[in-house]
């Protein structure tokens, strides 16, 4: 992954492409290969990175953004 | 020995008999063809170019000859051959010289994974290149062409070989292809320029070559260091226009011009991100070739050099 400004680009060793994605994607992104590896956790770290609210909402987007990375195969989603 | 050391005589004779090994920058190609207009071309718009030892090793061995069926007694036709194989459908016999262009840049496009091959224009300034990645129409072989004669040295009109080991620009210097107005475009904007025969009736339309400066043909052994991307777009009546383009969206506009990103994988995506942190990138709106060139002539350096 590679960042300038506020945009990264992603590169996919799994699927071969490459993703253009904001900030916020990228950060969820790079705290999944840190290890971290369910929507709570994430939703934790994130509120406490970027001095947000840990609620429904936040979690929500964390959840979405999850679904996103699976359509384009960049994670492969467990059931809980 | 030049291309130009030979007659035309003697040049059309050795392209019908045993070839020529002509140099173009790094590469070596094998040049057979018993066609007259491609010995003219060769003659007119490679006449800078060394030429190196018959019994030395090439890169490409190409033909461009009739094809070997009924076909060429009911309409003459012409055929590229790379190592003995046709990889494109025969065209009209009138435009044999543009497709021994069109067939060199398939041999580079598709076999030389050593770099990043891009879709782009490059030309270069004072140690620094510029990137002019477009798709056709774009009016980026007129740019480039206005570039090259108001002094910038030609790295390479329609593939820019964007080095893996080290980043650096490997100059592949051709004759520029100027299509349709460009071709008077150029021709009134640099009245001392030598343009080949005009092909008509191409699938681009009217095709002529510019014949390459002699001072980027002696240099075309030096790589240069990208400073800029620049994706340009001509749209007549447009007012100049140059505006910022983020890194990574000219990342993936770049990676759209390549013709090898996907082959390369991981390295394709490291190339680019290098050259993406060297570079500063703009889009520029123009339709005077003369405020085109001056406005990117007066970019301040960005890159160390």
């Amino acid at each position: 992954m590679r960042c300038w400004d506020d945009t990264c680009i992603v590169y996919s060793e799994l699927t071969g492409q490459t993703h253009l994605m904001g900030s916020f994607p990228a950060l969820v992104l790079t705290l999944l290969k840190d290890g971290l590896s369910n929507s709570v956790q994430l939703s934790a770290r994130i509120a406490s990175t970027l001095q947000v609210e840990d609620d429904a909402k936040l979690l929500a987007t964390i959840e979405e953004t999850l679904a996103d990375f699976e359509r384009l195969g960049l994670v492969e989603l467990n059931p809980v | 020995m030049k291309v130009s050391d030979l007659a035309p005589r003697e040049l059309r004779q050795r392209l019908i008999g045993p070839g020529v090994f002509l140099r173009i920058a790094s590469f070596v190609t094998h040049v057979r063809s018993p066609i007259r207009s491609v010995a003219q071309g060769l003659g007119l718009l490679y006449a800078d170019y060394p030429l190196v030892d018959d019994e030395g090793y090439a890169d490409f061995h190409v033909r461009v000859a009739p094809p070997p069926s009924i076909r060429r007694w009911i309409q003459r036709q012409v055929v590229f051959f790379i190592d003995g194989t046709s990889p494109f459908k025969p065209l009209p016999f009138d435009q044999a010289s543009a497709m021994f262009e069109w067939g060199l840049n398939y041999c580079v496009s598709s076999q030389c994974h050593q770099y990043l091959v891009i879709h782009a224009a490059v030309v270069e300034r004072q140690g620094r290149a510029m990137i002019l990645p477009a798709p056709p129409g774009s009016g980026k072989s007129t740019l480039c062409a206005g570039l090259v004669s108001r002094g910038w040295r030609l790295l390479s009109d329609e593939l820019t070989l964007l080095r893996l080991q080290d980043g650096l620009i490997e100059p592949f210097p051709r004759p520029v292809s100027l299509k349709n107005e460009s071709i008077a475009i150029i021709g009134h904007f640099a009245p001392q320029a030598v343009i080949g025969p005009v092909t008509r009736d191409t699938s681009k339309g009217a095709v002529a070559h510019l014949k390459p400066p002699t001072d980027s043909v002696a240099r075309a052994r030096e790589a240069a260091q990208p400073a800029w991307v620049v994706f340009p777009r001509y749209r007549p009546g447009d007012p100049l226009q140059l505006s910022p383009v983020s890194k990574a969206s000219a990342f993936m506009r770049v990676a759209e011009n390549a013709f090898n990103y996907s082959v390369l994988g991981p390295k394709g995506f490291n190339a680019l991100a290098q050259l993406m942190d060297l570079t500063e990138c703009f889009e520029l709106n123009y339709s005077q070739l003369e405020e085109a060139t001056a406005v990117l002539t007066a970019l301040p350096p960005s890159a160390p050099c």
